[in-house]
């Protein structure tokens, strides 16, 4: 194996293939799609601490209920369930929530940066439309991951 | 950036800062790691927020863009095994609109690369269009770099195969 095939040299690739390459090499998403996938990942980030939070509550009022009804042996079992359920969603929360700030601030910097990007590339969207030669966005976002 | 090590948690800007830098070279990497264009925006997040958790579980070591190329390489294979029943030509193969030569090029691209064993196009996406130090693709797919060499030579041995087959069903051609 040549050292300049090990080297990823596509020169070494049959002329069309490697223009192929090149012209891989050179696509990307637009701005907008960028910032709309920082916002997504951000609001991904946000939502995992707040689900933390959520399940926490929810245990807390499932070994509640679970409680009421039953007498001795029951009402310890679903105290013990209630404290499982609550231990393992403080796990998640406490494993989370120390970086909830640094989240936040994230989310707010990218947001501040998403609504920038959002509007510019809005304008220059509507200004000019990309020739066919210029690096493609990628599509759209999907509702149901919003 | 890039060498900042995992279990390090970088700042709210420092993080935004990873997204941003990678996010175009995610967005390609996957698409030629086999995801439909239409569908790269909604798996691109997945691979960051994959990173996020390794950095808060400090679970990796690796460098960010390091690991998160091997999340890309990850979330495709998962995104190409939940849609092997419904499986989809190239969307830029299959349009019917007047193409350029370039879309045309990229179209036959994708072609052959989805006719590629899953590792030699994982490899081959990593060196050739992500233009990563085989060193730097060796860590991202967990292989020794003679391994990851072999896969390389062996992908473009099959690349050129698929390649000359893609031009057999062009009628143009």
């Amino acid at each position: 194996m040549s050292e300049a095939f090990e080297r990823g040299n596509v020169e070494a690739l049959p002329e069309e293939l490697a223009a192929a390459v090149r012209d891989a090499r050179g696509e990307s998403p637009s701005e907008a799609e960028i910032a709309r996938i920082e916002a997504r990942v951000l609001a991904a980030i946000a939502d995992g601490g707040a689900a933390a939070a959520r399940a926490a509550s929810e245990g807390a009022q499932e070994a509640s209920a679970a409680g009421t009804p039953v007498a001795g042996g029951g009402v310890l079992a679903a105290t013990l369930l209630g404290l499982a359920v609550l231990g393992v969603a403080w796990w998640n929360y406490d494993l989370g929530q120390p970086r909830l700030e640094r989240a936040r601030e994230v989310r707010e910097t990218v947001e501040a940066r998403s609504r920038g990007a959002d509007a510019g590339a809005d304008d220059r969207d509507a200004a000019s439309p990309a020739p066919s030669g210029e690096p493609r966005a990628v599509a759209p976002a999907s509702p149901t991951t919003e | 950036m890039t060498s900042t090590p995992m279990g390090v948690p970088p700042s709210g800007a420092e993080f935004a800062l990873a997204v941003r830098q990678y996010a175009p070279g995610i967005a390609r990497a996957l698409r030629y790691l086999g995801v439909p264009d239409a569908q790269v925006g909604e798996v691109a997040p997945e691979v960051f927020v994959s990173l996020y958790r390794a950095l808060v579980t400090g679970d990796e070591r690796l460098p960010l863009r390091t690991f998160a190329y091997r999340a890309a390489v990850q979330v495709a294979s998962d995104h190409r095994k939940r849609s092997y029943r419904r499986p989809q030509p190239p969307e830029r193969a299959s349009a019917a609109a007047a193409r350029t030569a370039r879309d045309e090029r990229l179209g036959r691209l994708e072609q052959a690369l989805a006719q590629l064993a899953p590792v030699h196009r994982e490899v081959f996406v990593l060196v050739e269009l992500e233009q990563l130090p085989i060193e730097e693709v060796a860590a991202a797919l967990g292989v020794p770099e003679k391994t990851a060499s072999g896969r390389l030579h062996a992908a473009r041995v099959a690349l050129r195969e698929a390649w000359d087959d893609t031009s057999h069903g062009d009628p143009a051609r």
